[in-house]
């Protein structure tokens, strides 16, 4: 018995240790981060690394916020703008879609949606080449539209509603019905309110992904003022690709919205970014 | 009564039309552009392409940068999924039971899903640059210090402890969650029986998450074929091409050197290899339901 004792507490340290190592190499980086946003870049590449910003300043930030005339909050505002507007054009019209799908019959529903669903297997390398030249073609070559009209054709977020939109019951449409209520008004005033947890899933979901995109605004953007944070911090790299102290800051800057936004929703935050892959 | 239902109808489309203009401008149209493109010559500066055939095909195979690239793509496959799989697994182990420390962990683990792949570039290439604390810790260790983006190999392995803790932990919350619904009486009873932790894990646990896992390497498998803004930041291609991949190329060929066919060309087979991904998915995720209707039949006898 005391063996078996002995046995466990050993077997739950080494799970607690493992535990414990993992968050060290998770939250290790983010510390350095922090720190090295607060050193000149001399300090960043000598050696040894510094683990605290003793003799730091936030000169670092200042200069972020000074630098190109003021563009780094351009690109702030930018994508602020294009995530914000993409994903409330994500969920409006993925929602209209689902509900569509999964509450209304008409003529070719099953095909319409077989259809939206086998897209997403098609990876959006594909269509990349021929979605640059039909915006160029609309002449949406450095605007917003170019960034935020593209990804609303979301198939994932049509395929997440019509789940969602299953799971209410066919009798409060019809109650909705019964009591006059027109189809437009079902939808917007008793649907869309108790889908609320569930559309907020897909925001979180939504706004990450494009809070972070690369690709699709290094090809379509080169203006230095239509930059999102992503493209505007990746353009800040020279050619020797030396890590400097306004990368730092300007990395630290870019990362906090959705941190103070994770802080408070914590597990919204977790359900929403695993969404496709647990209920998919 | 018809009048009605045309009436319900055409409401229903109504719904569909917003998600059908935008779906069909820039989904539909362009993967029809892109067999057309594959199929002709021409750059974005021009207006016209010319009809070439299938040469834009027979060019991509040929071409030494991207069957340099296809191999590339399959070592960070072949290394990172079993690596991330494995580590996925064995962390959603031991943080499936629901504790304070656990839930800790959770929120930690979360943050590299929450930056974006430049931000988290940026400070992977920090902990892996030649004075950096990757390459003190190798010192202080009393081993020599590997300056990670010279190396062909080295290189490589950056991109892929990128990758591996930019997008490691989605799978250890994906198996969490796969774990967490799992009926608590199969667990017991393997308990009962005397089955010890090891055990329970290997005939019990991973069992009944194979769907979970099928799932998982699939996610992860694409992912692994799509690497491109960890490339892009890191190393760019380098040195000498040792960590390009597919879409690399894809990306450095048609928006570098407007090789429009080309590109569209080199997307299509790239397509492919997708598509005989999810086939082999599919294979797996039907052999399952084959083998427990088989099972429920005797059952019944």
């Amino acid at each position: 018995m005391n063996r078996y004792r002995v046995k466990k507490k050993v077997f739950s340290f080494l799970k607690t240790f493992m535990l414990f190592l993992l968050v060290v190499i998770i939250a290790f980086p983010f510390w350095q981060l922090i720190v090295s946003s607060m050193l000149d870049t001399n300090a960043i590449i000598s050696y040894p690394p510094k683990f605290w910003p003793s003799g730091g300043s936030l000169d670092n930030y200042t200069e972020v916020l000074k630098m190109q005339g003021g563009a780094y909050l351009r690109w702030m505002l930018n994508s602020v703008f294009v995530a914000g507007s993409n994903t409330v054009l994500v969920v409006l019209v993925a929602s209209m879609a689902g509900y569509a799908f999964a509450k209304r019959r008409f003529p070719g529903s099953k095909v319409l949606f077989n259809v939206v669903v086998a897209t997403q297997i098609i990876p959006s390398v594909t269509t990349l080449i021929p979605l640059f030249l039909i915006v160029s073609k609309l002449g949406w070559v450095n605007t917003y539209k170019s960034l935020v009209f593209p990804g609303v054709a979301s198939a994932f977020g049509v395929y997440m509603m019509t789940q969602f939109m299953k799971d209410i019951p066919d009798s409060l449409i019809e109650a909705a019905k019964i009591d006059g209520c027109s189809n437009y008004g079902t939808f917007f005033k008793i649907v869309l309110p108790i889908t609320v947890p569930q559309l907020s899933l897909l925001a979180i979901f939504n706004f990450t992904q494009q809070w972070g995109s690369l690709t699709w605004p290094l090809i379509t953007v080169n203006e230095t003022m239509m930059k999102t944070l992503p493209l505007g911090i990746a353009s800040m790299k020279d050619l020797n690709g030396t890590l400097t102290g306004t990368i730092m800051a300007a990395s630290m800057i870019s990362f906090i919205p959705l941190l103070i936004a994770f802080i408070f929703a914590s597990d919204k935050f977790i359900e929403g970014m695993t969404l496709g892959a647990v209920k998919g | 009564m018809n009048k009605r239902r045309i009436k319900e109808y055409a409401v229903s489309y109504s719904f569909l039309l917003p998600f059908a203009v935008f779906f069909i401008t820039f989904t539909i149209i362009p993967i029809g552009y892109v067999f057309y493109l594959s199929l002709h010559d021409g750059n974005f500066l021009q207006a016209q392409f010319d009809w070439v055939g299938l040469k834009n095909f027979k060019d991509v195979l040929q071409t030494p940068d991207f069957q340099n690239a296809f191999k590339n793509t399959f070592i960070y496959m072949l290394i990172e999924v079993p690596v991330s799989q494995f580590l996925g697994i064995f962390f959603a182990l031991l943080i499936k039971k629901k504790t304070r420390f656990g839930h800790v962990c959770e929120v930690i683990y979360f943050l590299p899903m929450l930056i974006s792949m430049v931000v988290a570039s940026v400070l992977i290439s920090y902990i892996l640059s030649n004075n950096g604390p990757l390459n003190m810790l190798f010192q202080v260790l009393g081993m020599k210090p590997i300056s990670w983006l010279n190396g062909r190999f080295s290189a490589k392995m950056a991109v892929m402890i990128l990758e591996l803790w930019k997008g490691g932990t989605f799978f250890v919350f994906v198996y969490m969650s796969a774990m967490r619904s799992l009926p608590a009486d199969c667990l017991e009873s393997s308990r009962i029986d005397g089955a010890n932790v090891v055990q329970e894990t290997i005939y019990v646990v991973l069992p009944l998450i194979r769907n979970a896992i099928i799932l998982c390497v699939t996610m992860n498998t694409i992912w692994q074929f799509q690497i491109f803004e960890s490339v892009y930041m890191l190393t760019n291609g380098g040195p000498l091409g040792a960590t390009q991949t597919v879409i690399y190329e894809i990306y450095q060929y048609s928006f570098k050197y407007y090789r429009v066919g080309f590109g569209a060309a080199a997307s299509l087979v790239f397509l492919l290899v997708i598509l005989l991904i999810y086939g082999l998915e599919n294979l797996l995720l039907r052999e399952k339901d084959k083998t427990r209707r088989r099972g429920k039949k005797n059952e019944q006898i």
